[in-house]
């Protein structure tokens, strides 16, 4: 078998319907694409040989991506050029290959390496009754509270909302929306918990070291509550905390009776070596 | 008809339903619809990971891409949390292609894959917001066709169809769309158009054919049209394309690989297997024409697995020397080669042995009963010694995992039949250790799966009633005590749904009206084991004065009037009673690719004969 020695790094965007896709599905969609391309890949020798590739970090259901990474090795070396021809000859619509560069083959692995990671998510915030905006999956105390508080407040709400101007901005969804991240920022640290079918799993994040930019706000003049946010996150080898799953952690946080929908969700994603030669 | 892309309403869901991706179409080598002209939807009633790699759907996506001024396009049924916001948002069922209504489709076809699918159909139809019995349609379109394994009998599904298309639809679904375009071009009635259709050859309109008191047999009600329907089949399958432009899924899905169907019928003759009944004459495709056409699928899917499909795959003639080649073909590529299962003697092994490489995943074996005595019964022409062997060969090659198939309740089983099932298991684990290392002896896993026997039509069983769940139980208490060594693992089917199927696969018109009430009640998704409830299908048995018990246990008189006498699916009723005769007389019958024809009528009656690519290996 040919040694893989050449080590292609695609940078590629996912778009459209595309968003849909899992990250399982996302790396087999990439695999057949490169097959179908024709470069001269690699193959990993043993049990169950398949294609020697490392993809990036996983990119929540539901979310664009504009800059993902994915590598693959290859037994001959392409020209970038040709290669990147090759790769966009053979890809699908919403899956566009922006660049390939090659890679020092023995640098670490891109999900063992930190990768910078640019959100910018579009939130609707509003006060429970908010029966379209479910979660793909329900983020502890955070899901509960929100539903649970909302029926009560449902009723309350239109009141509250001509109110809030009086009441002053201690009420306004967005100021507990940052009083929560205040709180979470202040422990340095957020548990969630999630189901997995049957099991419960729990798992804490170090936001000192995943939180490279604390998202900021500003406000959508196309509805109410509705709010473009951006925010920075770090993935390492523990993985990385998604910026929906920390939103929701901070609404829990803040004990406010709100809900929260993300209505878009875009990542750009750099390898952090990448960011730091090219600054 | 405007033809309005329901995506913008869909798309807003998508983030609270399961699994999305399946939903979002427009896979590689998915075919753009047609602007304007005759637009075909294909729908597999269940979702989207069960039915993409379903090969009917595939075939006649590519007939119906081939006719000049027609699109196909697919669907499923959504999963039911979709379903559920569909209903309550008013959105109708899409084709994955446009995600135009299927209501605003030319033609519905809608495959009619096993019996436990029956109530998705109509599911499917409710979701469409199109009336669910033929008789409530109005106009011409959309023509509601149906047609797969289920039309062996299609009575049940009658009511639910406009037409019925028997045996293999390549070149009958042009046929089909030629006649019914001509409809919509002179404006034809609705009665006119199903006339048309019933004139076609292969083409069942059951509104057409009224059940006869006197004979007690379905007979036509108009001039013109035959008293026997005679399935299609395509004699030339050789020359005609294989689909290498396969859609490649982005969701994970049953079957999720390259796949080239090698052979097509199966006349080893096993006396329960309507599939082997139904789809004769055997015919090869050449390993030159498979190899080409594995090199070219490969490279404009990019699938890294490729399989081999049909009933019998390594009874191809040309098998070993097609699984040499493709080894050479694909060495250093990562693409692996799989067959769909093994035949069992040491060839079988041998075979799976060429293509396994380093991979040895876990074979599958189907012994079906436990017997000599009983296998004869059933014309599965194996010896335990050759069950034997074939383990014995596997597990020294290299394989720790192996699954045995059996039945029971099959026709004239006694007690012994079942305790051989046990008996015979124990005797292959213990060959399969032998065969190993003695280190190595504690990986080795064997799996014994049991199913209950469905009498199905068309098949030399077709007379036999199911036998009693009571006593099903009974039996399934017997292998359960009967001393199975403790390290294989049993698994039974439940035999609630195999008598649903069993009642469904005999019923006359009657089981239209079952399978409404069934459905009216709430069932669907029955061959989901966490969906099935068998208490929807006893109430909707009650509400008609039905009793499943008895549809599933009754026994057909031979030489009575069976609710499926007027369709031919390539077997003479003659031939299927003479076999039945055999069967209890514990005569086996020969494979007559290997043998002498054993009359069947087949071959007679369709005007063909067997194509085989060689000379095949006994």
């Amino acid at each position: 078998m040919a040694e893989a020695t050449f080590r292609l790094r695609m940078c590629y965007a996912k778009t459209g319907r595309l968003a849909y896709l899992s990250h399982l599905e996302l790396v087999r969609a990439l695999e057949r694409l490169i097959r179908r391309s024709g470069l001269p890949f690699a193959v990993t020798q043993g049990f169950s040989a398949h294609m020697r590739h490392a993809p990036g970090p996983a990119l929540p259901v539901g979310t664009r991506g504009l800059g993902e990474l994915f590598d693959v090795w290859l037994t001959e070396y392409v020209k970038a050029e040709p290669a990147l021809h090759a790769l966009r000859r053979a890809t699908v619509p919403g899956l566009e290959i922006r660049e390939v560069t090659y890679v020092d083959p023995k640098a670490k692995g891109l999900a063992a390496t930190h990768v910078i990671e640019d959100y910018s998510l579009e939130i609707q915030l509003g006060r429970g009754a908010m029966a379209e905006a479910s979660a793909p999956e329900a983020v502890g105390a955070a899901a509960e509270a929100g539903a649970g508080a909302g029926a009560g407040v449902g009723a309350a709400a239109e009141a509250g909302a001509a109110a809030g101007v009086a009441a002053g901005a201690a009420t306004e969804p967005l100021f507990l929306l940052k009083q929560g991240l205040a709180r979470l920022l202040e422990t340095g640290e957020v548990t969630i918990e999630r189901k997995k079918g049957r099991r419960e799993q729990r798992k804490t994040y170090d936001l000192r070291a995943g939180l490279v930019a604390a998202p900021c706000f500003c406000a959508s003049e196309e509805a109410e509550g509705r709010y473009q946010v951006a925010m920075t996150l770090r993935s390492g080898p523990q993985g990385s905390i998604r910026p929906d799953v920390l939103l929701r952690a901070a609404l829990a946080a803040s004990d406010a009776p709100l809900d929260l929908a993300i209505r878009s969700s875009t990542r750009l994603a750099l390898a952090e070596e990448e960011l730091a030669a090219k600054s | 008809m405007s033809r309005p892309s329901l995506w913008e309403r869909i798309e807003p869901l998508l983030s609270s339903v399961e699994r999305p991706s399946r939903y979002i179409g427009h896979e590689h080598n998915a075919a753009p619809a047609v602007e304007d002209g005759y637009h075909a939807a294909l729908l597999y009633p269940d979702t989207y990971e069960i039915g993409q790699a379903n090969q009917a759907i595939a075939v006649l996506y590519d007939a119906i891409g081939r006719l000049a001024g027609c699109s196909a396009e697919r669907a499923f049924l959504p999963w039911v949390d979709l379903a559920h916001l569909m209903r309550e948002q008013h959105i109708p069922l899409f084709s994955l292609e446009s995600f135009a209504p299927l209501a605003t489709f030319e033609l519905l076809g809608i495959t009619l894959p096993h019996e436990l699918a029956a109530t998705n159909i109509l599911e499917a139809l409710d979701l469409a917001g199109i009336p669910l019995r033929s008789a409530e349609r109005a106009g011409l379109r959309p023509l509601v066709i149906g047609g797969g394994p289920c039309a062996s009998n299609p009575e049940p599904f009658a009511a639910f169809f406009d037409a019925i298309a028997l045996g293999e639809g390549e070149e009958l679904i042009g046929e089909i769309i030629a006649a019914h375009r001509a409809c919509i071009e002179r404006d034809a009635t609705r009665a006119e158009l199903l006339e048309a259709l019933a004139g076609i050859p292969g083409v069942y309109v059951p509104s057409l054919y009224r059940f006869d008191h006197e004979t007690g047999a379905l007979l036509p009600s108009v001039r013109g049209i035959p008293r026997r329907l005679e399935k299609r089949i395509l004699a030339d399958f050789e020359h005609w394309p294989v689909i290498t432009r396969a859609i490649v899924p982005y969701a994970e899905v049953a079957h999720d690989r390259f796949t080239v169907e090698v052979l097509r019928g199966c006349a080893r003759g096993c006396r329960f297997c309507q599939a082997g009944m139904a789809t004769r004459p055997v015919r090869e495709r050449r390993v030159d024409t498979i190899v080409a056409a594995v090199a070219e699928g490969l490279a404009c899917t990019g699938f890294d697995e490729v399989s081999l499909t049909s009933l019998s795959t390594t009874d191809h003639s040309g098998i070993e020397e097609l699984l040499r080649r493709l080894n050479r073909m694909l060495e250093g590529s990562g693409v692996g080669v799989s067959l769909p299962s093994q035949r069992l003697d040491a060839f079988g092994v041998e075979m799976a042995q060429l293509v396994a490489g380093e991979k040895k995943a876990g074979l599958t074996f189907a012994p079906e009963a436990g017997t000599q005595r009983m296998r004869d019964v059933i014309n599965k022409n194996v010896s335990e010694q050759d069950v034997l062997d074939a383990l014995t060969r596997a597990f020294r090659a290299g394989w720790r995992r192996c699954k045995l198939y059996f039945m029971i309740g099959l026709p004239g089983e006694r007690d012994e039949d079942v305790l051989g099932i046990v008996s015979l298991a124990n005797r292959a684990y213990a060959a399969a250790k032998d065969a190993v290392p003695e280190r190595q002896r504690g990986n080795v896993r064997m799996s014994l799966s049991v199913a209950v026997f469905v009498p199905k039509a068309q098949t030399p069983f077709q007379w036999c009633g199911q036998t009693p769940m009571a006593e099903l139980e009974r039996r399934i208490g017997l292998l359960r005590t009967a001393g199975l060594h403790k390290g294989i693992d049993l698994r039974w089917h439940d035999p609630t749904s195999s008598r649903i199927e069993a009642v469904l696969a005999r019923a006359g018109r009657e089981g239209s009206k079952l399978i409404e009430a069934a459905f009216r009640r709430g069932a669907h998704f029955d061959a989901w084991t966490e969906i099935f409830d068998g208490e929807l299908w006893e109430d909707a048995a009650r509400s008609l004065g039905l009793s499943l018990a008895d549809a599933a246990e009754r026994s057909f008189e031979p030489g009575s009037p069976l609710p499926w006498r007027h369709i031919f699916m390539g077997v003479e009723e003659a031939w299927l009673l003479e076999e039945h005769t055999r069967a209890m007389e514990e005569k086996t019958t020969e494979d007559c690719t290997l043998a002498s024809c054993s009359d069947c009528g087949c071959c007679a009656a369709l005007g063909t004969a067997n194509d085989l690519a060689g000379e095949r290996h006994g």
